[in-house]
């Protein structure tokens, strides 16, 4: 089978799932990324009739175009072989082992955000409830939490669910993603960290430092019921504590000093101090962002928000990568058309073209997105408005490059020997030309991928990309500098959007010597 | 190169340019005679306008049918009748004239306020709280709503009478006593024979009549004094020089306190006139007041510096006594809050406030805390509670349902946002108007988060399809989508994503709108908004609900456009509301205030207008310990520690804090909370 019939395949294989798994009402991950689109409430309201059905009518269009594109590559494919200078660049660019290897990894690590709602995500992936089966992850439908004995109208909270699974160890158990938290939205509760008495001094559980901090008690038996907020210093309780009875309300204050308690009052006519014992067991409440902690499942820790970093971060790639795949595409189509039409024609077409260029490109890409994004409200903007934005103004680029090379080319004898046997206008500049000047164009890839990862991150950062629902490197970062206290949050971004933009340079750098025409170059 | 000497040349330039600014010289005017033919004029006019409005509501009367219209027809007709019984705007009688029988009050009986232990001395270091430069020190006109305003008139500038902060009863000012005569809406005042200006003039009643004549003026750009000063009183009348007797629109309970005006220098206005706001944009002004701007003390960009009166004619006034300590107050500029705590960790600030979470709890686990010179301090207020929360705006569609206004309420969860974003510093708010005493309804519990109690509210609606987003629609295919329209920053950021986070839980969608503060509160005003996540001041003594919910400020007259820039963001409009509005606001007793407001508290909670959010009873800050308060910390009615002016410099604290820094010397750490004044949390006993 020849290398577009693979595609091809591989295109038809993936069509089919998503074509499955919509009609199954199933949420198979990444598959499920073509039935996700809604329509903005602006557009809801001009064509009421379409609202129900525009995002099955988008998603089919997507594998729609996948499909075509498949049988294209089926057909365009049936004898390929690939041109032996071809074959020497792509022996040349394994060659290059600093380019190959960053190569593999980006292509390991787009891999790795496939898995998607499997490997990060707040669903179950298997709940085996009462002898029932549940994979809550892969349904479209939400599971309420009264299916698996819980309150009903609610949603089921998976994590808790475990927990409490785990506790009554009756046959009954949930399988969490690796990481179970959801990229956005998905605050974790509060964690208490309990302090522990040793000769009077108090220290957090693995710590050997005496605790310094506020540090609240309980009610004996209900966890969640304050009974007392205290101070410690050097491990000692310390100056005033409040104690509160069971409606939160306070009724009491003590004095303590170093350790001992050195006064008390009661306010008139409280009840609840006296009849209840005051609670010893003292918890420090950590408040986000919290360190990584792996028994928390916080690998990386959480931001400002409570929200997972690890999580975010993973996210954050998914959407990089989706962008980039559209904003490649979408700019090369533009770029690589405009660029060449305007080369061969020439004339008053190029004429007219060269100046819209120049207009588009004076008009400042930021204002234009600001703009968007206030007309829009920030929460209707789309991952698609941006790419299309972003796509208007950066296909400029390409065509230039495209068009200096149709100029070249259209001037060769075998322009002219194809025009002589009568080949059309679309034959020649695509079928003749296009193949020639390709490998500039190969080149040039690498380098919008940058450009799109920076630019939604730098969009995010200053407040004017996407809305919060898309987990962004951006937000991350600009949190991270907000709170340097917590330097597991800026570092962790840093680390990953560093590496990702080298690894991108390298494989970049690694294509342009591969493609470059001349093998020896010798610097001046 | 050139280039850069271009450059550095011209910043040389520019620095010269500056430096040598010239002070602008106004030709020395006097509108005495212009402002005796504008009392005149104006008593004309104003006798006119009431003359027209009789007759033309003299003419309605006869033909209104509607039974609620003419009763609130009659009671402005009887309003303007009464105008014109009062005789003239401006009025100057002889004092033999005075009324016989008036009942004088002094109130000298209520606790001295601040402590005697209080040293007078020192020069207390603070910032510009707008952490800008204000634009000028007038206090009207232009720009002169800043936020330095306060610092240099609402809360030094003396007013015929005042409020005593802890036990709120009127007290003695610029006035020694008042009387207030039956129809409860005429005042007499007696001008304290002491008072003075800080130039040495002695206060008299001329310069009350300068009061009025600024604040009706047309050189004035702000309207909002025309209107109020116009309508709200039908005059005011000078007996003598001493006697001052102000005539109000209405019958009001605290007459007292409405009446109460603060004097315009009569000498220093006497240049006031179209160009007002060019004229007197830094000129530094006589006050009654304990503290004055001297003209040396403007460094532009820089600093304002407050110098407390020599010879204050209230020093030795009871309830003055033991406030304005400081002999100087010295207002930094510091453009950002971050920066001003660095200043304050270095001590040349004295204090530094720490109402954000992240400040209190960690930012000041320092060593200078630890070792005592720095101390901390909680405070418990009695203060109307700023009214955050959802404001929803019925002029959008779905929200016109009360069950999806009950249901949203259950789907949002403010607990949340004050237990983990707020780290449980705060209190849940039950009604609008919280923390006015007696008038707050504080028996009202709000509606609490339940995902199941909304899905049952919604489901009376007609939501009761869950979609894949688990996400309520009805069977038209609506989803329960709002957009929340809010001022952008940091804060509200997180708080509005916790909202959404827990709300999806509820099974309602909240689209995230922030704007910039202006741009949001300009789409509010418009009541362009779906939900709004606002907030105001509101101040002493009673609450208003007109303003907010009369049917009159929902829409424009006969239509369904909302009517843009008034008060009523939730587009309400209620005819029997309505008339407990119009009772709330022309009540003639308190009693009758405190029924309607608790009637309208009702209404808001039962009709869920709202999703009430949080309110915090208390301030805290830190300080270096040579700042000292009284006992109890500061005065009950209050909502930031400087405004009473309770504290004092003690310069021997200061000289041994500095001394024990350098040998390292340590004082027990101080973390106090005073809750003497904290009041019941609100909301029913279970």
């Amino acid at each position: 089978m020849t290398f577009p019939r693979k595609i091809a395949l591989l295109l038809l294989i993936i069509v089919a799932l998503a074509a499955f798994g919509h009609y199954q009402g199933l949420a198979l991950p990444s598959l499920r990324w073509f039935f996700s689109f809604e329509m903005t409430e602006g557009w809801a309201e001009k064509l009421p009739l379409l609202k129900n059905v525009y995002t099955d009518i988008i998603g089919w269009i997507l594998l729609g175009i996948l499909l075509v594109a498949a049988f294209l590559l089926w057909i365009a494919g049936h004898n390929f072989e690939w041109n032996p200078m071809t074959l020497r660049r792509l022996k040349r660019f394994r060659s290059l082992s600093r380019g190959y290897r960053s190569f593999l990894l980006l292509v390991a690590l787009i891999l790795i955000t496939l898995p998607d709602q499997a490997l990060v995500g707040r669903k179950a992936l298997v709940v085996k409830y009462d002898g029932q089966w549940f994979f809550p992850a892969f349904i479209s439908k939400n599971y309420n939490a009264d299916v698996f004995g819980g309150e009903a109208n609610q949603s089921s909270d998976y994590r808790e669910l475990k927990k409490s699974f785990s506790l009554k160890n009756d046959g009954n158990f949930v399988v969490m993603p690796l990481i179970p938290w959801d990229t956005t939205f998905d605050t974790d509760e509060l964690q208490k960290v309990s302090l522990v008495n040793r000769e009077g001094v108090y220290f957090e559980t693995d710590s050997q430092v005496p605790y310094q901090g506020l540090a609240t008690s309980y009610y004996p038996t209900e966890e969640k019921l304050k009974q007392r907020e205290a101070t410690f210093r050097k491990g000692k309780l310390q100056g005033r504590t409040t104690l509160f009875n069971r409606k939160g309300d306070p009724v009491g204050v003590e004095q303590w000093s170093d350790g001992k308690k050195t006064s008390e009052k009661f306010s008139e006519g409280s009840d609840a101090t006296t009849a209840t014992p005051v609670s010893d067991d003292y918890f420090a409440l950590k408040y986000p962002p919290t360190a990584p902690s792996w028994s928390q499942r916080h690998i990386l820790g959480t931001d400002s928000r409570g929200w997972d970093l690890f999580a975010q971060i993973y996210g954050g790639l998914q959407v990089v990568s989706k962008a980039s795949f559209l904003y490649v595409i979408l700019t090369f189509a533009i770029g690589i058309s405009m660029g060449l039409i305007s080369g061969y024609f020439g004339g008053l077409f190029d004429l007219i073209l060269q100046r819209l260029i120049e207009i588009l490109s004076n008009i400042p890409f930021l204002f234009v997105v600001m703009i968007i994004a206030s007309r829009l409200g920030r929460d209707s903007v789309s991952i698609m408005s941006i790419i299309l934005v972003m796509g208007i103004f950066s296909w400029i680029g390409v065509s230039i490059y495209k068009r200096t090379a149709a100029l070249k080319e259209r001037e060769r004898d075998y322009v002219a020997a194809a025009r002589v046997l009568g080949a059309g206008t679309p034959r020649i500049i695509f079928r003749h030309i296009l193949p020639n000047v390709l490998s500039t164009t190969i080149t040039l890839i690498p380098f919008s991928v940058t450009a799109v990862a920076t630019s939604l991150t730098a969009l995010d950062f200053i407040g004017f990309g996407l809305p919060d629902r898309y987990p962004s490197w951006g937000t991350l970062l600009a949190d991270g500098l907000a709170n340097l206290e917590a330097p597991w949050i800026v570092s962790s971004v840093f680390v990953v959007l560093v590496t990702i933009l080298l690894l991108i340079t390298f494989v970049g750098e690694a294509i342009r010597e591969a493609f470059d025409p001349k093998k020896f170059t010798t610097y001046h | 190169m050139s280039a850069f000497y271009k450059i550095i040349s011209c910043f040389l330039l520019l620095a010269l340019l500056c430096h040598c600014e010239k002070k602008e010289v106004f030709a020395v005017v006097d509108n005495s005679e212009e402002r005796a033919k504008f009392y005149d004029r104006h008593n004309i006019s104003a006798k006119e306008t009431a003359n027209k409005k009789i007759a033309a509501l003299k003419a309605e009367i006869t033909t209104e049918t509607d039974p609620t219209k003419l009763i609130e027809k009659q009671n402005q007709l009887a309003m303007a009748e009464k105008k014109i019984a009062d005789g003239p705007f401006f009025q100057r009688k002889e004092v033999s004239e005075l009324p016989a029988n008036l009942q004088w009050q002094t109130n000298l009986d209520d606790p001295e306020i601040g402590s005697p232990e209080a040293k007078k001395g020192g020069t207390y270091h603070t910032y510009f709280g707008g952490l800008a430069f204000p634009p000028t020190i007038r206090s009207l006109g232009r720009g002169g709503n800043n936020s330095f305003r306060s610092y240099h008139w609402d809360y030094i500038e003396m007013g015929l009478v005042g409020t005593h902060p802890n036990t709120g009863n009127l007290i003695p000012s610029i006035a020694d006593r008042w009387a207030i005569a039956e129809d409860q809406q005429t005042v007499f005042y007696h001008i304290n024979d002491k008072a003075k200006w800080s130039d040495g003039e002695e206060v008299t009643t001329e310069d009350f009549f300068m009061a009025f004549y600024v604040y009706l003026s047309p050189y004035l750009t702000e309207q909002w004094y025309r209107t109020y000063y116009g309508d709200q009183f039908n005059g005011i009348t000078a007996y003598g020089k001493d006697y001052l007797c102000v005539r109000l629109a209405n019958a009001m309970p605290r007459a007292a306190f409405f009446g109460n005006l603060v004097p315009f220098q009569t000498k220093f206005y006497r240049e006031f006139g179209p160009d007002f706001e060019e004229r007197y944009n830094w000129r530094p002004r006589p006050t009654t007041g304990a503290y004055q701007i001297l003209e040396e003390d403007i460094k532009k960009g820089q600093s304002i510096t407050l110098s407390r009166v020599k010879d204050w004619w209230a020093k030795d006034e009871k309830y003055n006594r033991y406030l304005y300590n400081p002999d100087r107050i010295e207002y930094k500029l510091i453009r950002e809050s971050e920066k001003a705590f660095v200043h304050f960790k270095r001590g040349e600030l004295e204090l530094y406030p720490l109402g954000q979470p992240k400040f209190w709890y960690e930012k000041t686990e320092i060593p200078p805390v630890f070792d005592g010179y720095i101390e901390k301090a909680t405070f418990y207020n009695d203060y109307p509670r700023s009214p955050y929360g959802l404001y929803f705006n019925q002029a959008h569609q779905p929200l016109k349902n009360r069950d999806i206004r009950i249901g949203l309420q259950h789907a949002t969860h403010w607990q949340r946002v004050i237990d983990f974003d707020l780290r449980g510093d705060a209190e849940r708010l039950h009604i609008l108007n919280d923390g006015f005493g007696k008038f707050s309804a504080t028996e009202i519990t709000t509606r609490e988060f339940s995902p199941s109690k909304a899905a049952e509210a919604f489901a009376r609606a007609g939501y009761t399809i869950k979609g894949n987003d688990g996400i309520w629609t009805n069977s038209a295919g609506e989803k329960l989508s709002f957009t929340i329209t809010y001022p952008r920053a940091a804060f509200t950021d997180t708080i509005m994503q916790r909202l959404k986070e827990e709300a999806i839980k509820a099974g309602v969608e909240y689209k995230l709108d922030g704007l910039d503060s202006t741009e949001s509160f300009q789409k509010t005003s418009q009541k362009k908004h779906e939900i709004s996540f606002s907030s105001w001041g509101i101040t002493p003594p009673f609450p208003d609900y007109f303003e907010f919910f009369h049917s009159s400020d929902a829409y424009e007259p006969g239509t369904t456009t909302p009517r843009a820039m008034t008060n009523n963001i939730f587009t309400y409009a209620n005819k029997d509301t309505d008339k407990i509005l119009e009772a709330n606001r022309n009540a003639r007793s308190e009693e009758e205030v405190v029924t309607t407001s608790r009637q309208m508290e009702e209404i808001i909670h039962n009709e869920a207008l709202w999703a009430p959010g949080f309110k915090r009873d208390f301030y805290r800050h830190a300080h270096w310990r040579w700042l000292r308060w009284p006992e109890q910390l500061n005065v009950r009615i209050s909502d930031e520690p400087e405004m009473s002016y309770v504290f004092w410099i003690d310069e021997d604290i200061k000289k041994e804090t500095l001394e024990a820094q350098r040998t390292g010397q340590t004082f027990p750490e101080v973390n106090r909370i005073y809750d003497d004044y904290r009041v019941k949390t609100g909301g029913a006993d279970e």
